[in-house]
């Protein structure tokens, strides 16, 4: 049993730590540069066959900076429907992986629980597919993008990749409250041939929970890293802001709040912890179980934090141009996530 | 990153559980399990079991008689006697006085008191807190005036947990008021409760129990042999002694066991449930479960620091959230055994039929004591977040 970080490991936080900090306008193409990108994915198909703890520290160094980036959506949400298909497409993944090819997860669906069946329809023509149905919250959506689709095909589970680009696809863009530039995806009457589908049935059912897994995997990490920046800035500020002739750390009910904010903090930082170890675990009770367990101890740490953070710096806190506000928003994206699942 | 044990720790995993399968008394176990109180008799047998193999002082060094775990083993040892429903071994010997003697005492009192405390043939009470010191301990006003070779000690000691089972009492006392800061007049003594002059009343707490007593010390001479360490240096063994019993105190198989025993009460037809109720509360018993998840990895990273040999100040955080869960798992529990969780047995009488009432006050007091989750919540401000 060990906590610590390989020497390796240790150097992509450095990396990742460094590049998020400096947050650059072409900041996916660095990432494809150092080789981000490519991480999740095997040596075969272009990929450094990196693991979810690897994951674990991107993830947790891009909330630490307070970025937003494709890479939920594209890498880890789609990556991991296109790397565990079951004949996974090779050229696609190691297009995604080399930053050349923008892929985006499109599942959710206005009105639907998790894991319901997906409206989107698809029906068979000609040895291809016709799809119609509308995705909502489809994030970082280029003009180049190919969307990996959750669907219903003769009343069992889909899963295709359609481009943006496709006859009959349409886009609405909006901003998530989070800052994060997402798009309403509608497909009218899309035609897509036999290659199109990444899985069908069971193995499709399976492949949309495990990609929403590593998703919840990665946001709980993201989270972990966003409450901690959350916290360095509320201790920073307790520390400085005097009231009453005295630091607002003097008081006790103000420490005593930090106190639960590093409570939730670390309860959740053990959870990302045991996500990622725990993502790829074979056996699917004990996993889904964990998963649900991470879900409930991240989701309400991100509220505990991001409430007291906000609470804590007073007026500022609620400024839209303070990072703790813009934090907030962010953990509480994460917590609204984590509970719909 | 792994949270897999060794080979070698699940071979002593394994040891430890045939071991405690083999030796626990059946009727002891159902009491542990249920959540009622344990006989004197129950736990020096225990103790005395677990000392035969050498395992009744975990924490104990193996130069002092102890069995030299790792704080992994530590924690595989006291994980498994919290789930095969043992007691553990007593604290106030194990994991109070006993590493305090084990880094303070003279050789004369090892001889003397060690075996003896690891054998449970002295039982030893706490005298730490006063009517007028609980959380600021260093308020303490018993005195202890030098008398020749002895010290003549006076005051009141307040919740002293088991003394009317207890042989011994090791106690913080005042022997200088003038000293510069309260905490530097401080001596650490060990006083025989047989002495004339000590008087020990119940108090019956509010789950029925009599559990722990005030203690009057009027004129009772101590030897000064029986002081622990330096004159006026108590408060440093002090620190070390609660440094002690705050570690590992998550104690999170307690909690899993009241959560099994939500789980049986939640299927069982006489709770009288709606499906409504039933289901709200096992939405609460999961979220308990969830964070008790998150605190057993937590409480493995405090470990693994305190294993590469760095103390590690979270350890405050497994006494405040252990503490929170045990308390909101036995309010679950009451809440859902129904109106046979009524009915109470007041000291002296029989069982009652569920323990749920009792557990439930009797763990109110598990944020007060040991350090109350305020005083943690200031060392976390303090220590960690440099507040």
């Amino acid at each position: 049993m060990n906590f610590d970080l390989s020497e390796d490991q240790a150097m992509l936080k450095d990396t990742a730590e460094r590049l998020f900090a400096q947050a650059p306008a072409d900041l996916w193409t660095r990432m494809a540069e150092l080789g981000l990108l490519a991480a999740p994915f095997a040596e075969a198909d272009g990929g450094l066959g990196l693991g979810p703890v690897e994951t674990m520290i991107l993830a947790e160094a891009a909330g630490r900076a307070q970025v937003l980036t494709a890479y939920a959506g594209a890498i880890v949400a789609a990556g991991t429907a296109l790397r565990l298909a079951p004949v996974p497409p090779s050229a696609s993944i190691s297009s995604l992986a080399a930053g050349e090819v923008p892929f985006a997860w499109a599942h959710d669906e206005l009105g639907m629980a998790s894991g319901e069946a997906r409206r989107t329809r698809a029906r068979s023509s000609g040895g291809g597919w016709i799809v119609s149905g509308r995705k909502i919250n489809v994030t970082h959506v280029a003009e180049d993008a190919r969307l990996v689709v959750t669907a219903t095909a003769e009343g069992e589970p889909i899963m295709l990749v359609i481009p943006l680009d496709a006859q009959g696809v349409s886009r609405r863009d909006h901003h998530l409250f989070d800052g994060t530039p997402a798009s309403e995806v509608s497909f009218y009457e899309v035609v897509v041939d036999a290659t199109a589908v990444l899985a069908r049935s069971a193995e499709a059912e399976v492949l949309t929970e495990r990609a929403c897994e590593h998703l919840v995997a990665f946001r709980a990490a993201e989270a972990v890293g966003l409450m901690q920046a959350l916290l360095d800035a509320t201790l920073e500020h307790l520390k400085t802001r005097r009231q009453f002739g005295e630091p607002l750390s003097a008081f006790q009910a103000l420490r005593h709040r930090a106190a639960d904010m590093l409570v939730a903090l670390e309860q959740a930082r053990s959870m990302a912890m045991l996500a990622a170890l725990s993502v790829e675990d074979p056996d699917g009770a004990a996993r889904r179980r964990t998963i649900a367990q991470v879900r409930a101890v991240v989701g309400k740490a991100c509220k505990l934090v991001g409430q007291a953070a906000v609470q804590l710096h007073g007026g500022v806190g609620v400024t839209e141009e303070h990072p703790v506000g813009r934090g907030f928003r962010q953990l509480t994206l994460i917590d609204l996530e984590m509970e719909r699942g | 990153m792994d949270l897999r044990f060794s080979p070698e720790d699940i071979a002593f995993r394994d040891q430890v559980r045939a071991f405690v399968a083999q030796n626990l008394s059946p009727e002891t176990r159902r009491k542990v399990e249920q959540g009622r109180a344990l006989d004197k008799a129950d736990v020096v047998d225990w103790q005395r079991t677990l000392n035969r193999v050498g395992w009744a002082t975990p924490s104990w060094p193996a130069s002092a008689g102890g069995p030299g775990w790792s704080a992994v083993q530590r924690y595989i040892f006291m994980d498994e006697l919290y789930a095969a429903c043992a007691p553990e071994p007593l604290s106030f010997n194990v994991s109070m006085i006993g590493p305090v003697l084990i880094a303070y005492g003279s050789d004369e009192q090892k001889a003397r008191f060690l075996k003896a405390t690891a054998n449970l043939d002295i039982w030893w009470a706490q005298g730490f807190s006063e009517p007028g010191a609980g959380s600021d301990l260093a308020a303490l006003s018993a005195t202890a005036v030098r008398d020749g070779d002895h010290y003549v000690v006076n005051g009141q000691k307040l919740w002293q947990g088991m003394a009317h089972r207890a042989d011994w009492m090791f106690t913080l006392v005042r022997t200088d008021p003038n000293a510069a800061k309260k905490q530097g007049g401080i001596s650490f003594l060990l006083i025989d409760l047989k002495a004339p002059g000590v008087t020990i009343r119940p108090i019956i707490t509010i789950d029925g129990r009599h559990e722990v007593n005030e203690v009057f010390l009027d004129d009772v001479r101590v030897p000064v042999g029986d002081r622990v360490g330096e004159e006026n240096q108590g408060w440093t063994y002090a620190k070390y002694l609660l440094s002690n019993e705050r570690t590992g105190i998550a104690r999170i198989g307690m909690t899993r066991r009241i959560l099994a025993r939500v789980a049986e009460a939640l299927s069982s037809v006489e709770a009288g449930l709606t499906e409504a109720e039933r289901a709200r509360h096992a939405a609460e018993a999961t979220a308990i479960e969830a964070e008790l998840r998150a605190l057993e990895i937590t409480q493995l990273r405090v470990l693994a620091a305190q294993q590469a040999g760095q103390t590690d100040p979270r350890s405050s955080i497994l006494k405040i959230k252990g503490v929170e869960l045990r308390q909101a798992a036995s309010e679950l529990l009451l809440r859902v055994v129904g109106p046979i969780g009524y009915a109470f047995a007041y000291e002296g009488q029989d069982e009652a039929p569920s323990e749920a009432a009792s557990n439930y006050f009797t763990l109110r007091a598990a944020s007060i004591y040991g350090g109350a989750s305020e005083v943690q919540k200031n060392i976390i401000a303090s220590s960690v977040l440099g507040l």
